[in-house]
């Protein structure tokens, strides 16, 4: 028999602490469906979504009753949309929206999108248990609580590849991989910035930001690792901010910057993320602020990416609403002073050395 | 395949004797079960066959969970799976 304190813990996450399993998501390529005529396009679009993904939403319910574990979102992701548009002779891409609108409301998914990568699965886990697991060793010292995140991380990535084998079997489809990513919703107790403020932080964006995402990031990596066979995706803790309301928080009271969060992308996996700008940054700003980050990548060997949104009309201190998952974001305030004479003198940064590293 | 059910809430007579009623009406054969009284908090585990159970996964859950309703306590059933990826290496 299992032990009881095992099955306790199991459903005290489940039930109070949000452990969920964020996303499956089905990766379905449209290349098949090119064609010279838009409306042919979008006919074979549809047909191929909606045959797929036909018991996509089904599945996920089920698995949900039979492990009573939620899944919060499921989705399609498909081929980018432009590669289609590009193969028609002048097809309006407006036809092809509209077609992936139907055909996501035909299947019930929560949300469809184009892929880079070829992802069959996808799946992260929401940031939550993290730190009611933390916030149960208030005198841990740094090691105990890396040790207690790995060890936590280890338990909803074996959650995660149990789900995922599971839907990859029900759905006759090979199974991608197991994205140990933490990944936040604007839902109340679903942010990392209240993993990194129950580490002791009164604020994210405050110093120790960085070591504490840090810490979090290598954690919950080694302990995924361990407990599933294909680990992908970025892996680590993500930091888009008008996703996050602990991030939110802390932009509104002025503790999170840019700046903050430039230093905080150079320790984790993901880039500056959901950030909104004053609707007035200039062109050469943005490009300044997309060379510091993408010299943070090529130093670091990393990936990272810049999403800013410029709010046109919106200045600081004034807010941008996304709705749903995407959240509401603060407007950030931007220097003022100007990149413009480097960002205008064109050219490249050559590759920096790969040696004589110090 | 076995599933797990954890009841959990106030003790009062004769849970046990409802949660194995719902079981043997849905024939799921029950293979293990531990229970304890604390204080006054009542906790079971129940570790049932659901191989050959006589109805969809689902609705036993919903049999469960409305009997949970009825008794003011917290019934959940679960594939044996979940903790089993969870805690064992």
């Amino acid at each position: 028999m299992l032990n009881t304190s095992d099955i306790l813990e199991t459903i005290r996450m489940i039930q109070d602490e949000c452990l969920d399993i964020r996303t499956i998501t089905m990766g379905i390529s449209l290349l098949d469906c090119c064609a010279e005529d838009m409306n042919t396009v979008c006919d074979r679009v549809y047909e191929k979504i909606t045959r797929k993904a036909e018991k996509l939403v089904a599945t996920g319910q089920q698995i949900e009753t039979e492990y009573g574990i939620p899944i919060i979102n499921k989705r399609i992701s498909i081929t980018p949309a432009a590669m289609l548009v590009s193969a028609t002779r002048g097809g309006d891409p407006v036809l092809l929206a509209r077609t992936l609108q139907r055909a996501a409301e035909t299947t019930g998914v929560n949300f469809i999108g184009g892929f880079s990568a070829l992802v069959h699965k996808g799946f992260s886990a929401g940031p939550g248990v993290v730190r009611a697991a933390i916030e149960k060793y208030p005198d841990a010292t740094i090691d105990e609580l890396a040790n207690i995140i790995k060890r936590t991380a280890f338990k909803i990535t074996r959650m995660g590849q149990l789900v995922g084998t599971r839907a990859s079997k029900m759905l006759g489809v090979p199974f991608g991989i197991v994205d140990l990513s933490l990944a936040p919703t604007p839902a109340v107790g679903d942010s990392v910035a209240h993993i990194l403020e129950g580490m002791g932080l009164s604020i994210c964006g405050m110093h120790g930001t960085t070591a504490a995402l840090a810490l979090l990031n290598d954690a919950v990596k080694k302990g995924g690792v361990m407990a599933s066979s294909s680990v992908g995706g970025l892996s680590g803790a993500f930091i888009p901010v008008s996703e996050d309301a602990g991030m939110i928080d802390a932009a509104n009271s002025g503790v999170l910057s840019i700046e903050k969060l430039e230093a905080m992308t150079a320790v984790c996996s993901v880039g500056l993320d959901m950030i909104v700008i004053p609707g007035d940054t200039p062109a050469s700003t943005i490009s300044a602020i997309i060379a510091d980050e993408a010299a943070i990548g090529m130093v670091n060997s990393k990936t990272t990416a810049v999403r800013v949104i410029p709010a046109i009309g919106k200045k600081e201190g004034e807010e941008l609403d996304f709705g749903g998952l995407f959240g509401v974001g603060p407007v950030m305030p931007v220097r003022r002073e100007s990149a413009e004479k480097f960002i205008a003198r064109g050219g490249r940064i050559p590759a920096p050395m790969q040696s004589l590293k110090n | 395949m076995k599933a797990v059910i954890t009841v959990i809430g106030h003790d009062t007579v004769g849970i046990l004797h409802k949660v194995s009623g719902i079981c043997a009406e849905k024939n799921a054969n029950v293979i293990e079960v531990t229970q304890s009284v604390l204080q006054d908090l009542f906790a079971m585990f129940m570790l049932v066959d659901i191989r050959g159970i006589s109805c969809e996964f689902s609705e036993l859950s919903e049999a469960l969970t409305a009997l949970g309703k009825e008794l003011g306590l917290s019934i959940h059933v679960m594939h044996e799976d979940i903790f089993n990826s969870m805690h064992r290496i």
